[in-house]
């Protein structure tokens, strides 16, 4: 393993909560159409850090959020919620899953692309925003990953 | 596990009057699930024309499909193509929160006797030797039906995975017990190489895959048929109360495809009392019981439940299979010996079959019963033969020793008595012999002498591995009830949830010939069922 993190993602999400420009794009309605990485990758350019350089192995999800204005309703799609987000919210300011194993190419192994569910774990396996965030893979390997 | 409810051997036996055809019963019907599923359990006191007409099936289902699949790994998913092929509408449920289960964790070995690959390398096998050697590894106690169905499909099962974008090497592996390299290995190294395209192509030809969706109950008529299911959907791991309860009509059948119940403490330790909390598993934790314990409770005939398989390979040092399991095969056990605490001593052929080498493993303990890991000890020429050596030593599952005596004095065993094994081992090595003389074991052609520092070794304990007890089931993987020797209509089921093939004892790289050629025949069979109404 090299570098604890390079999540750059994690940083889109700020980036895309940090505009509210970009973020009336974002407005959950059901059925509304979530934002693509082009709308993303767009708002990164708003941000002032840089992600390629920003270490984000201390940081835990959970107050990023918070801190940046994400409001509930943005991934629960009410304003207090009664049910778990939905499997796809993340992907709307962090993009699909394969742009997230993209971003993490380098790792060893890829956390993303895991060869036993590829692209298809959901974000919430690891990465949780009202608990600890855990590391999936410990179930069976021991990988050292912290996990933001 | 799912204790029995009283209630339903009560209504069975005390309240159904085999002339009322259209009295219904359930199977095993928990006190919520009755009182979600429609308000109908209760059966106590039926004797009203009203009750009958409720009691047990819905008035009203919420989804109905003409087969529904329980489990999402390779029997599963198999199942689900070929019923939905047959032209069937299909559900798969899975209950935890990835689809797979213990599939995309497997090894990716997948033995087919008569394969092409085997005709181009002439390699000669046969349907009989195939059958011999499951036989002889299960200790003969296999049902000879099922293991020649297993055998006779599975070259067909092996292109239905190719067909569905499986990718395999194009070398075979020769595992052990097996008369001849026949076990293909897939690109990954996983089953998920497997059960990820059998799994997309599932989705593709419009299966319904549902996750988080844990069954919960077998509907019954009761005349015993099976005509669908209650399960907890949104169903959060390890809350039982998580998720809303809904029923799913079955017009042709269910199938379970649920697998083994490895991870289930309670339940294997009741069938085998050595398999308690000091034992790990290797399997994911949704490997649990009571999909298996449902289908008792409807009537299903049970087989070989209490013969459970360790991996003797294990490292108790880490968890589930880790990276020392694989330092043991390719190292560990061919160039190494494995020697107890307390003398220093060998006690078991290293190469023997899984079940003679975690047995004697077991046997040590102290007073108290808790285990004293046996160590397995190779030196620098033997831990070379070991893919995961960097990854077993940064893990700090296996250590390495300048000396010997370092060695023994690490893990408390008399250096005397380690040096005295060597010694011996190395004599047999000396001398080539192919067996060692005093436990058997065949000495691999190009071993060295044990003597080479730096020396190698990790604590070894086995690990529940698979469930070769089950369901009875025939050919067409349709479930035998236990009061007659008739089939369980619109029950049926296919891989580790079944028992019968793999006897006492199931051979490497069998699971998925027998997972996949089942699953299929299960599919098909539910498809063609005569539909309730």
């Amino acid at each position: 393993m090299k570098k604890p993190y390079d999540y750059k993602l994690v940083l889109l999400t700020i980036i895309v909560f940090s505009g509210s420009t970009v973020l009336t794009g974002v407005t959950v309605k059901e059925g509304k159409k979530p934002p693509g990485a082009g709308e993303v990758q767009q708002a990164q350019k708003q941000l002032d850090i840089n992600i390629n350089t920003f270490d984000y192995s201390d940081y835990d999800a959970r107050p990023f959020h918070k801190e940046h204005g994400v409001s509930c309703e943005l991934c629960h799609k009410m304003k207090q919620p009664k049910n778990r987000a939905g499997a796809n919210s993340c992907s709307w300011c962090h993009g699909a899953p394969e742009l997230m194993i993209e971003f993490t190419k380098d790792m060893e192994p890829n956390p993303h692309n895991s060869p036993h569910y590829g692209a298809d774990l959901e974000c919430t396996q690891c990465h949780h925003q009202h608990k600890e965030s855990e590391l999936f893979c410990s179930q069976c390997h021991e990988f050292g990953f912290s996990v933001p | 596990m799912k204790t029995k409810d009283e209630s339903k051997t009560k209504a069975t036996t005390e309240q159904v009057d085999p002339q009322r055809r259209s009295f219904i019963k359930t199977g095993a019907i928990g006190a919520g699930v009755v009182a979600m599923t429609a308000g109908l359990g209760g059966l106590s006191g039926c004797d009203g024309s009203e009750k009958q007409k409720t009691s047990g099936i819905p008035e009203k289902w919420d989804a109905e499909f003409d087969v529904v699949v329980v489990g999402s790994g390779f029997s599963g998913i198999s199942a689900a193509i070929e019923a939905k092929r047959a032209g069937a509408s299909v559900v798969v449920v899975e209950k935890m929160s990835t689809f797979g289960g213990n599939s995309v964790i497997n090894g990716g070995y997948m033995a087919v006797p008569n394969s092409d690959l085997q005709n181009s390398e002439g390699i000669k096998d046969s349907v009989d030797l195939f059958m011999k050697d499951l036989l002889k590894a299960g200790r003969g106690l296999n049902h000879e039906d099922l293991i020649r169905t297993i055998a006779e499909e599975a070259k067909s099962a092996y292109e239905f995975t190719v067909s569905c974008g499986a990718k395999f090497r194009t070398r075979l592996s020769h595992l052990g017990g097996h008369s001849v390299p026949r076990s293909y290995y897939t690109q990954i190294g996983s089953g998920a190489g497997i059960v990820k395209p059998l799994q997309k192509t599932a989705e593709n030809e419009g299966v319904k895959m549902m996750k988080r969706t844990k069954l919960e109950n077998l509907i019954q008529t009761y005349d015993g048929r099976v005509v669908g299911i209650t399960a907890r959907t949104e169903y959060q791991d390890g809350n039982e109360n998580s998720g809303k309860l809904r029923t799913f009509k079955a017009n042709k059948g269910v199938v379970l495809g649920s697998g083994g119940f490895s991870q289930d403490q309670e339940f294997r330790s009741a069938q085998d009392p050595r398999l308690d909390a000091s034992v790990d598993s290797t399997n994911q934790k949704g490997a649990t019981a009571e999909a298996l314990s449902y289908a008792f409770n409807a009537g299903a005939a049970p087989i070989h439940v209490s013969r459970i398989q360790l991996g003797p390979w294990a490292c108790p040092d880490e968890k589930g299979f880790g990276v020392g399991s694989p330092f043991n095969i390719d190292a560990g056990f061919p160039y190494g010996v494995m020697v107890e605490k307390e003398s220093g001593e060998r006690f078991v052929n290293e190469l023997a079959d899984r079940k003679t080498r975690a047995d004697a493993m077991l046997q040590h303990t102290d007073k108290k019963g808790n285990p004293v890991y046996p160590v397995i000890i190779t030196d620098s020429r033997g831990a070379a033969k070991a893919s995961t050596l960097d990854k077993a030593l940064s893990a700090g599952v296996v250590k390495k020793f300048g000396s010997l005596k370092e060695l023994t004095d690490h893990y408390g065993i008399p250096y005397n008595g380690v040096k005295k094994t060597l010694d011996a081992y190395n004599r047999a090595v000396a001398k080539g012999n192919k067996r060692d003389p005093d436990f058997g074991k065949p000495i691999p052609s190009d071993q060295k002498k044990i003597s080479s520092a730096p020396f190698y070794a990790l604590q070894g304990w086995p690990k529940v591995h698979h469930t070769m007890g089950g369901l009875m089931i025939n050919t067409k993987a349709q479930v035998i009830q236990m009061e007659s020797d008739q089939v369980l209509n619109g029950l049926y089921a296919a891989g580790e949830v079944v028992g019968g093939p793999h006897g006492a004892s199931r051979l490497g790289s069998c699971a998925i010939t027998d997972c996949i050629v089942f699953g299929r025949i299960a599919g098909k069979s539910a498809a063609k069922n005569k539909a309730w109404s």
